[in-house]
């Protein structure tokens, strides 16, 4: 376990470097609610959509920069510190869970900014809604995490990467219910847009935070994102111990 | 006391071996040289030790244990420095050496002691607050073993230490990995700079292509090469293959191997008795010598002998 918390230590060392990117992300975060989000909601007849905007471009935007960050073994790779870290004397589960937790920490400590303004915009800052919202938000970068660290150390190609985690994005994001309510979809989206861990989150979020949106957009119990979301973590550790016992190794990145 | 078995080590990458059915063991406290020309398999050998990489056969134990099948017991034992040292642009040397120092289980005063004085010893306390990318080679190369040193692991592994290094900063880490073998830990030594190799260890394996070609101490080595003499001739022609072929053939002439700029370099026993007849042949092909010289084996030669090609 120490070596996991070494670990998270280093990214979140790394992240107090990043001000300047963390203030710039947060600018056009603020652009984009404050300029595309008034706009769409003029548009969109849905009752209170902004509020509903406002959750669901928070959760895509976790996720992108959940995967951006994660990504960062890739650059780490070239520098060789992936073979060095596989040197360290700590099992191979401490690495994943110190890179998932720590990569997903580093997450949501760029997002904050984000979030805190969500629930300004929203009047809904209360010790229990950010407790409640960077709960989820941190289990929910822990899975995406987890998945991009185990799938580049697996492929160990930048190009493939690239190509699956751009396919991944574009898929994932519009099949979610982070722009638009389930309510709104053709049945044959519903099953896939359930089955998304940006829907489970935004949707949770949208129970925490807007209970009104959320009764009427959403068909689920706000208990099986929570559930959901603590498998999709769960699950993306467990794969990604297993295949970085039996399968990773140092070497071969291209 | 081995401290270090390899067993039958075999990694393939595709249908290419890089290290072909390597086996021998290290003795507790010992420095052992891993020389081998690029290529050789030394760095793929060390990899496999570190748990880096997985054998594709065979296995190795390091302290007893297995490095297949326990891999972390393995990690608690080992700290390496790799060929290439590892860091990003953006950290600081004090950083590095510091978090390393950490993850090793070093803690408090101790770390901050051990810290100092190794960076100091290999100047590059100076430069602790730099970024790593402002540093020279030399001085990452510094930073890239100044983690072994402050770890003091049990089995320690140096992969070409001092490439890059210059001579005093060569000194510096030579003394040091001395002084770290003399503590306790048993030290592997990869490098394809025979004279590195020569001054601080205690056993050396030669690779190639691989595998292990011979294995014995500085002064073994030297002696095993057959023909104990060393006759280098330049002559003023490249000599050709029926000059190589006769002068292969005078009785006592072990091996004719051509070098670079004319030169032959022959492997003899009792040397100054066949010199006679060595020019004799020679001059049958009506080639002059620019230059001769008669010499007893360098670690040099022993690597030039066994693997075929310059150190």
């Amino acid at each position: 376990m120490r070596g996991a918390l070494f670990l998270i230590g280093r990214e979140l060392s790394k992240t107090r470097r990043y001000k300047f990117f963390i203030a710039m992300r947060f600018t056009w975060f603020a652009i984009q609610v404050a300029v595309f989000g008034a706009v769409m909601s003029r548009i969109v007849t849905i009752p209170k959509f902004y509020e509903f905007y406002l959750v669901g471009v928070y959760s895509s935007i976790l996720f992108t920069l959940s995967v951006f960050i994660s990504y960062e073994i890739l650059e780490e790779a070239e520098d060789g510190l992936f073979e060095y870290f596989l040197s360290l004397p700590m099992g191979r589960w401490e690495f994943v869970l110190g890179r998932s937790v720590g990569c997903a920490i580093s997450s949501l400590a760029y997002t904050i900014p984000m979030l805190l303004l969500v629930l300004l915009l929203l009047g809904n800052i209360t010790p229990f809604s950010i407790a409640l919202s960077l709960f989820s938000s941190l289990l929910f970068a822990i899975g995406i995490s987890g998945i991009v660290i185990t799938f580049v150390s697996l492929v160990k190609s930048s190009d493939v990467s690239d190509i699956v985690f751009g396919a991944v994005d574009a898929i994932l994001v519009r099949l979610s219910t982070a722009m638009y309510p389930l309510s709104a979809m053709p049945s044959y989206y519903r099953i896939p847009s359930v089955a998304n861990p940006i829907t489970q989150l935004a949707e949770f979020l949208r129970y925490v935070l807007s209970p009104d949106v959320f009764s009427y957009t959403y068909f689920e119990p706000p208990g099986s994102a929570v559930a959901f979301l603590i498998g999709f973590s769960i699950s993306a550790f467990m794969i990604g111990m297993l295949v970085f016992e039996r399968k990773v190794e140092g070497g071969g990145w291209r | 006391m081995a401290f270090v078995e390899i067993m039958n080590i075999t990694k393939y990458y595709g249908r290419n071996p890089a290290v072909n059915g390597l086996s021998f063991s290290i003795e507790e406290g010992e420095i052992f040289g891993l020389l081998g020309p690029n290529g050789a398999g030394k760095t793929t050998t060390i990899l496999m030790l570190a748990t880096v990489i997985k054998p594709t056969s065979g296995t190795a134990k390091i302290g007893g244990y297995d490095v297949v099948k326990e891999p972390d017991k393995v990690r608690s034992l080992l700290g390496i420095a790799f060929q290439e040292p590892k860091s990003t642009w953006v950290d600081k040397p004090i950083e590095i050496v510091e978090w390393h120092g950490r993850i090793c289980g070093l803690r408090g005063q101790e770390l901050k002691e051990r810290v100092k004085e190794v960076m100091e010893r290999l100047e590059i306390w100076d430069q602790r607050n730099k970024f790593f990318y402002q540093l020279s080679g030399g001085n990452r190369k510094r930073v890239e073993v100044a983690k072994v040193f402050v770890q003091k692991p049990k089995f320690a592994i140096f992969d070409e230490p001092t490439a890059q290094v210059d001579v005093l900063g060569k000194h510096a880490i030579w003394d040091m990995i001395k002084e770290l073998r003399d503590s306790g830990s048993t030290v592997m030594l990869a490098t394809n700079d025979t004279n590195e190799a020569d001054i601080i260890s205690d056993r050396i394996g030669i690779m190639h292509e691989g595998k292990l070609v011979s294995l014995g101490t500085p002064s073994e080595l030297k002696d095993s090469i057959p023909g104990g003499d060393i006759l280098e001739i330049q002559l003023n022609i490249t000599p050709h293959d029926e000059m190589v072929r006769q002068l292969s053939d005078i009785e006592g002439v072990s091996r004719v191997v051509l070098s670079e700029q004319n030169m032959l370099r022959m492997y003899l026993n009792r040397g100054e008795e066949l010199v006679p007849a060595v020019l004799e042949r020679i001059s049958r092909f009506g080639a002059k010598i620019r230059y001769i010289k008669m010499k007893e084996p360098s670690l040099d030669d022993v690597f030039l002998y066994f693997t075929g090609e310059r150190g």
